[in-house]
């Protein structure tokens, strides 16, 4: 199993999440810790996941993500996740959370967003 | 915003099309790398003669066939933005812009399913996913570079 790392760097003026490896019940709680301090940090800065280096992602895992949909609601910060890939882009559409309005196919179509609506958002997704 | 470039999977398959004065050459490519709209980046090992033509006449089309029903021609100007890549110095990072993106798609049947291969080498396996994770990275700069210079 390859550990989860998890990487903070900022985009602009919105903060980058990036999980690293395995993301399971075993360390889920971990991430879900560290997105719950980076929501609550952020003033109207966005939260930005990318998951595209995640290369496995349980149903607990799931659950990190929509868990911080539902914080980020609370506090009014945008909050997107995007790039799954593989696995994990398989389990988000067999789950149907594809069709969440805070996920996204790539980071540019996060960037596109926050700055100009979803409708630009689903151009540059092609 | 007019350029489009489907996403295709992870593990596909492209075919690298450069010219010189003998023609085209046209050579596989492993998992090519999506960073936006327009943009793709690649990694070609330095004995490609591709590279060498690439920095003469850097005009390049890229075919994409994969599962998800992606079929495109990429066509645009590449560039060498890492000599060597990290982790693999007898590899150079490869981005081309795309300017045109030619849709093959037909109503008449859907791509299921591109190149496969079986991986023989576990060590060239892995030697390509450490290539393709540095191309990412590479890619989460582009963007990065991209919204600081927007000044968001």
């Amino acid at each position: 199993m390859t550990p989860l790392e998890i990487q903070v760097s900022a985009l602009g003026r919105h903060t980058l999440v990036t999980p690293w490896g395995e993301l399971d019940v075993t360390n889920a709680e971990r991430l879900a810790d560290r997105l719950a301090e980076l929501i609550d940090e952020s003033s109207d800065a966005a939260v930005i996941v990318h998951l595209a280096e995640l290369e496995f992602c349980d149903t607990t895992g799931l659950s990190v993500f929509i868990n911080g949909a539902r914080l980020a609601a609370e506090s009014e910060t945008p909050y997107l996740v995007a790039g799954a890939q593989g696995r994990v882009g398989r389990l988000l559409y067999l789950t149907g959370l594809e069709r969440a309005s805070w996920l996204l196919p790539d980071l540019e179509a996060a960037v596109v967003t926050l700055h100009h609506g979803d409708d630009e958002a689903q151009d540059a997704a092609g | 915003m007019g350029i489009s470039l489907p996403h295709w999977p992870p593990r596909t398959v492209g075919v690298l099309t450069t010219v010189d004065s003998d023609g085209p050459h046209a050579i596989p490519v492993s998992a090519p790398v999506r960073v936006c709209h327009d943009t793709v980046l690649l990694s070609l090992h330095q004995a490609r003669g591709s590279l060498a033509r690439i920095r003469v006449r850097p005009e390049v089309a890229l075919l994409v066939l994969a599962a998800g029903d992606v079929a495109c021609t990429a066509r645009g100007t590449a560039q060498v933005v890492a000599e060597q890549m990290p982790g693999a110095p007898d590899y150079a990072a490869v981005e081309i812009a795309v300017h045109a993106v030619d849709d093959h798609r037909q109503a008449a049947f859907t791509v299921s399913a591109g190149a496969e291969r079986s991986w023989i080498s576990d060590y060239e396996q892995k030697a390509l996913a450490l290539r393709v994770q540095t191309l990412r990275q590479l890619a989460v700069t582009r963007i990065r570079c991209r919204v600081c210079a927007q000044g968001a």
